[in-house]
């Protein structure tokens, strides 16, 4: 099983085509990112403070748990933004990292 | 006359749930037009959050006993709108005086007020716990706006820990919509509970645990692994139980630790932490 959120009911909506690192994804409008992402997979992003991956947390747009970027550089929130046809999504931070311990 | 006198002034309300609209509407009626801004892309904050357009769901499914609250304030402000003016998708981030800083869209905007009223609301008080960083874990407020706004669960199998009455009005959320509920891990005291009995009464089909001492949760970051599992370790007064997810509706028994885990719980879990809960003295 590859995803991490499980849709329970308006499934009948339109699709919605993305990328997420290059790769195309198929998602539902009205979607946030999030769902979109983690209905197909387990994780958002690598964690910039250590070897971990990051999934989310409030879903509110607090936590900043959740960024992702546009492949122009973009920063969004996958909880609080949602899918457009077309998006190219890169779950890599393109600016430079914090130095990883351990 | 001090209305005469503020009309020509900036009132600037920022969130847009219940407080923010009706502190809107009562400055309407005061013959006032203010700027209501607001950090979601629509009205109703976050009890009363509205899905996107598009989405189906009635207002009992979405609200139960509080969907004609809900109805009543979604309209109030579909009436209002008009009247003020309204700035969705825009996150103060700052304020001076006299003008806050803001940003929409990616860019930074200033707006000015001769009055400035907050209507931020409030956020999940969280208890943390060892492993409550891990991917996979939410806050409690965070699965039910998964469900509510997007009508899925934050996982396959969902534990939920804290304590107070959200901890079993957003478990049986998951349970009415189809989602799998685990179990529901209560922190909180006797004596408490004995209080919210009558609201919290209805969460069937779902193993409860009371009077846990939460120390630790384990979530799994990659679904389909051997380590995915959603894990709480918990001791009840002292001594410790274990409990198998898989065993749908089964009680605890004394043991080392309180372990949630096994099939039942794969492949991708889920845990929301609410609280305040108790903690372990390990984890004060």
């Amino acid at each position: 099983m590859k995803g991490r959120f499980v849709r329970l009911a308006e499934q009948g909506r339109p699709t919605v085509n993305l990328k997420v690192d290059g790769a195309a994804i198929e998602a539902l409008q009205g979607d946030t990112l999030i769902v979109a992402l983690l209905t197909q997979g387990s994780a958002l992003r690598q964690s910039e403070f250590d070897s971990g991956r990051r999934a989310g947390f409030c879903l509110m747009g607090a936590c900043q748990d959740c960024w992702v970027w546009t492949r122009s550089g973009e920063r969004l929130r996958a909880c609080s933004n949602e899918v457009r046809e077309g998006l190219d999504i890169v779950t890599t931070q393109p600016e430079a990292t914090w130095p990883l311990h351990g | 006359m001090a209305t005469a006198r503020l009309s020509s002034n900036k009132v600037v309300i920022v969130g847009a749930g219940p407080a923010g609209i009706r502190c809107a509407e009562t400055l309407v009626a005061a013959g006032l037009k203010p700027i209501l801004i607001d950090e979601n892309r629509r009205d109703g904050g976050q009890i009363y959050r509205r899905q996107p357009e598009g989405f189906t769901r009635d207002y009992a499914t979405l609200y139960g006993t509080e969907a004609g609250k809900a109805r009543d304030l979604h309209q109030s402000f579909d009436r209002l709108r008009g009247s003020i003016d309204y700035r969705p998708d825009t996150l103060v981030w700052n304020l001076t005086p006299g003008q806050l800083c803001c940003v929409s869209q990616g860019k930074h905007t200033t707006v000015d007020y001769d009055a400035l009223i907050l209507c931020t609301g409030a956020t999940d008080r969280l208890m943390p716990i060892e492993g409550w960083q891990l991917a996979g874990t939410y806050s409690l407020g965070g699965a039910q706006i998964a469900l509510k706004s997007q009508a899925v669960s934050i996982g396959h199998s969902v534990v939920f820990m804290g304590s107070g009455p959200l901890l079993y009005l957003v478990a049986s959320q998951y349970v009415k919509a189809g989602a799998k509920v685990a179990a529901v891990l209560d922190t909180s005291p006797l004596s408490k509970r004995i209080l919210a009995m009558p609201k919290t009464a209805g969460a069937s089909g779902i193993a409860v645990h009371r009077d846990e001492t939460i120390g630790a949760a384990v979530s799994g970051e990659n679904p389909g692994t051997p380590r995915d599992q959603t894990s709480a370790s918990a001791g009840r007064r002292g001594k410790r139980c274990q409990w198998r997810a898989g065993q749908h509706g089964a009680r605890g028994k004394p043991d080392d630790q309180l372990r949630c885990r096994g099939p039942g719980l794969s492949p991708a879990p889920g845990n929301a932490i609410g609280g305040p809960g108790r903690l372990s003295p390990a984890f004060r």
